[in-house]
């Protein structure tokens, strides 16, 4: 079991390095160039000007070894510096990751707390009216885009009702501590954090209901009951833990995708996370921003696979990895 | 049966749910009109912001954070800086003469060489940093000129004599900058004289001075007392802390989140009457919600059609619209073969709707220019320079003359067997792009030119229209400049933002002549010579400028919104009812 841990761990390194190589190749090569973009419309910049700057950033020199270069700094844990704003990039990360990260942990932890037992209570009440309100709505989360959503829960809960802010992270000027702080994020990030939960969840309850229906059709479950088991007991301890091995699978893949798939409700709500900063580091070609922040969801991919091959053998006792 | 009826119910549920949502939207129209937008008296009857306290909350996108008056390049981040520093001169809002801020007054010598400037007394630095005087002027310059700055503002000064020598450090003094003191411990690289002691005046000598010098001097002043550190890297990390003299005192920035400013109890004009201003950052789309649910106070409408609709339902603010500074044009790159040919370019102009599409892409906002000007500036040609309307039948004329024949069966034109097709180049993210070729296409088939298209993100487009060699014309966005010259560099032969190549000796000496011609009247008149050259060259078709409309809480009184002016600009007197 370790040395096959070990193994995928050896692997995911490599893994990680050839998606620098690709990644780094790829945005050097695609078509426009951050200097020129950032400097071309002001007047007065002379060609000179431009190539010093370009100079003074490396970026005169040839892709290879400027791969080089970036991975030797990359070992010493300098992630580059940002074009845009003139900052090292991984304190633009530092500052903004936690922010994403709060963001969209809450939303998975809400998600699957209401996906379980609603999965569940649909799969096992199939066909009831409670089964296709939840499917319904299911359906209905699975396609509605976020953005739409999210202007729709502005436009009732903050324009109409003013109970929630329309934008922000925290109260513009406050001189909050402690758990007034906390309260004031909580309640800032309640519309963003339903967005994303309930999204999230319409898929889950999806994969949640249909996973415990394929369980209780089989043998043993039939077996348990047979024994006269209670049928709460045969539900939630026999089938759910079965129940649950494909969906621990699928939250741990989704954990990068909540990272990045929050841009849109990061940007809709004015939230000062990482999604924000992809977005406009990209049409800058700010490229050490955008190695950073493909490097760092390279990682979280990489671990969310781990992470879930690690919990797949704590529900599943049968599974021995070689 | 069973089955059936539940899935009619979640059916109805669905319903009622998407009657409940599309209801909202409604909710809020009834009996609102524009009259109660201006009564006088009750800014606070109504007003979700009436409760918000003395802090005037401005909000927009998120600024970079280069808070840095000499080195910033987003409009964002100069708001920030128009409010902690001072300029040198300023602009008046009404005429846009220049009239003094820091400088209290300024003589240019009879060979338009030497400016000598005299600084106000008493102006205080932040933080008691002590008083500001002419060394945090030249302080300010010799950052500008010294070999590690790579901020946009050096060529504004770069006439300044000695400066290109200490630049390429070949000269450890700008020998162009003299102050009036004895040389302290820990000199500046300038001339130092000791004719006459006086810590308030300052010399710079130019390789001659010019209007654009003068207009480089609205450009702010970083007091020495804060910025003068070790090493460069350690002056750009200030650009999160700025300190200058200005109306408001930086507090902190929250990352991508608000910028907090208190106001200067000690500013030398007397304090401002806000005790905060909060520069709060919102996504484009959730502005206008925000000044709904009363969180801001001031914010630029960026979708005008769809916002101004939702603003019309609010009757706790107003809308002030200026003539934006952005202006839309056609540009034609002069290196192609195809676009050498005078007739061709006169044909496109001539065959293109311009009129009819801005009016009715801006709704009868904007107006088709005629210069790369301003139309109330000086030296905006007069209206009969308006060339080339619409006239499908002149240009016909044209084509024909320049020898490409109709072919009947496809109607498109021909030259020795090739067809007359021209690409078009131009910004996927742009609206203005993308509704106005859909036009040109349609207008330009009809006297049998074909034109294709081509949009690309920001980045590309930069990349492509300069150097690819398919592009003949593209579509061009411009922030204009009070100064006009940084307008018609456009143009000029050698600057970097002539990317259409065109190159005329009789445009770039005229403009060379305008711009170092001092008299305001005599400038603007070459200024004028130089636009008509453009309008008989084409080397380019002006389109529409933009009209900004700003939405003000009525709560905010003596906000001025400019063309050109940040609008911060009357910080100092802004006030809020309370």
């Amino acid at each position: 079991m370790l040395k096959y841990f070990v193994k995928r761990i050896m692997m995911s390194i490599l893994v990680l390095f050839g998606i620098t190589v690709i990644v780094f190749f790829l945005i050097h090569w695609a078509p426009g160039d951050p200097i020129q973009a950032m400097y071309n419309n002001i007047p007065g910049m002379t060609q000179e000007q431009i190539d010093a700057k370009k100079a003074s950033m490396g970026l005169d020199k040839p892709v290879p070894v400027q791969y080089v270069m970036y991975m030797k700094n990359l070992f010493k844990g300098d992630l580059g510096m940002s074009i845009q704003y003139n900052r090292p990039v991984l304190d633009l990360i530092g500052e903004r990751v936690w922010n994403t990260f709060g963001l969209t942990f809450a939303a998975l932890l809400l998600s699957i707390l209401l996906a379980i037992p609603v999965g569940v209570l649909s799969a096992t009440k199939k066909y009831s009216a409670f089964d296709y309100i939840v499917t319904t709505l299911a359906f209905v989360g699975i396609s509605i885009p976020s953005f739409f959503f999210g202007f729709i829960l502005i436009k009732i809960f903050a324009v109409d009702l003013g109970w929630f802010p329309t934008a922000g992270m925290q109260t513009a000027g406050n001189t909050f501590t402690g758990l007034d702080k906390i309260m004031d994020i909580a309640w800032h990030g309640a519309l963003p954090v339903t967005v994303l939960a309930l999204i999230n969840m319409a898929s889950y309850t999806r994969y949640v209901r249909s996973s415990i229906l394929d369980v209780i059709r089989q043998d043993y479950i039939r077996t348990a009951r047979a024994k006269g088991l209670k049928e709460k007991v045969v539900i939630y301890k026999h089938a759910l833990r079965n129940g649950l091995i494909p969906v621990v699978t699928i939250i741990g893949s989704s954990l990068a995708y909540l990272f990045s798939g929050s841009l849109i409700t990061e940007t809709i709500f004015s939230w000062p996370g990482l999604g924000k900063m992809i977005y406009g580091a990209t049409t800058a070609r700010d490229y050490y921003v955008m190695m950073g922040i493909n490097i760092f969801v390279a990682v979280l991919v990489v671990l969310g696979q781990l992470l879930s091959d690690a919990l797949l053998v704590l529900v599943d006792p049968r599974i021995k990895f070689k | 049966m069973k089955k059936k009826k539940w899935v009619c119910l979640a059916l109805s549920v669905m319903m009622v749910v998407s009657v409940i949502l599309s209801g909202c939207g409604k909710k809020s129209d009834g009996g609102k009109t524009k009259e109660g937008k201006e009564a006088a008296g009750n800014e606070l009857a109504g007003n979700p912001a009436a409760e918000a306290g003395n802090v005037l909350r401005y909000i927009c996108t998120a600024p970079p954070g280069v808070f840095n008056g000499i080195l910033y390049t987003a409009t964002y981040d100069q708001y920030i800086c128009d409010m902690v520093f001072n300029r040198l001169l300023n602009y008046d809002s009404e005429t846009m003469d220049f009239k003094p801020e820091l400088a209290e007054s300024w003589e240019v010598d009879e060979e338009n060489n030497t400016v000598t400037m005299h600084i106000r007394k008493g102006v205080q630095i932040h933080n008691d940093l002590g008083e500001l005087t002419a060394e945090d002027v030249a302080f300010t310059l010799q950052m500008l000129c010294c070999p590690e700055y790579d901020g946009p503002r050096y060529s504004n000064f770069a006439n300044i004599v000695g400066a290109a020598e200490y630049k390429s450090k070949t000269a450890d003094t700008i020998t162009g900058i003299t102050l009036y003191t004895k040389a302290p411990e820990d000199p500046l690289d300038v001339v130092y004289s000791d004719e006459e002691e006086d810590p308030y005046k300052i010399t710079l000598e130019f390789a001659p001075f010019t209007t654009s010098n003068l207009h480089a001097m609205t450009g702010y002043i970083l007091p020495r007392a804060y910025y003068d550190v070790d090493s460069y890297d350690e002056f750009v990390a200030l650009n999160l802390k700025p300190v200058g003299t200005g109306p408001m005192v930086f507090n902190q920035y929250v990352i991508d989140q608000y910028v907090e400013l208190d106001k200067n109890e000690n500013y030398w004009d007397g304090a401002p009457k806000l005790d905060k201003v909060i520069y709060q950052c919102v996504s484009d789309d959730a502005r206008i919600a925000t000044m709904q649910s009363g969180a801001a106070d001031i914010c630029e409408v960026r979708n005008v059609d769809e916002d101004l609709v939702q603003i019309d339902e609010m009757n706790f603010v107003t809308v002030d619209s200026v003539q934006g500074n952005t202006f839309a044009f056609i540009r034609f790159r002069m290196d192609q073969e195809l676009m050498q040919d005078i007739r061709i370019r006169q044909a496109l102009a001539y065959a293109f709707d311009r009129a009819g599409f801005v009016e009715s892409y801006t709704g009868g906002r904007s107006t088709l220019t005629y210069a790369p000007a301003p139309k109330d500036a000086g030296a905006y040609p007069s209206e009969d320079e308006g060339m080339y309307p619409y006239d499908p039948d002149k240009a016909a004329e044209l084509l024909d003359e320049a020898g490409w024949k109709l072919n009947e069966s496809d109607g498109y034109r021909y030259k020795d067997g090739k067809k007359l097709t021209l690409n078009y180049t131009g910004i996927s993210e742009n609206k203005n792009d993308s509704m106005k070729t859909a036009v040109m296409i349609e207008n330009y088939k009809a006297v049998g030119i074909e034109l294709i298209a081509t949009f690309y993100d920001w980045a590309t487009y930069m990349d492509t229209v300069r150097t690819d060699d398919k592009t003949h014309i593209y579509g061009y966005a411009w922030s204009m400049s009070p100064d006009n010259y940084q307008n018609a560099v456009l143009f000029q032969k050698g600057s970097l933002l002539n990317d259409g190549q065109y190159d005329n000796p009789e445009y770039d000496t005229l403009l060379e002549e305008a711009r170092v011609e001092l008299d305001v009247d005599k400038s603007n008149e070459l200024y004028k010579q130089c636009f008509h050259i453009l309008n008989e060259d084409v080397p380019v078709i002006y389109m529409n400028d933009y009209t900004t409309p700003w939405v003000i809480n009525n709560r905010v009184k003596n906000v001025i919104v400019s063309t050109f002016l940040p609008w911060t600009y009357n910080i100092k007197n802004i006030e809020i009812v309370q």
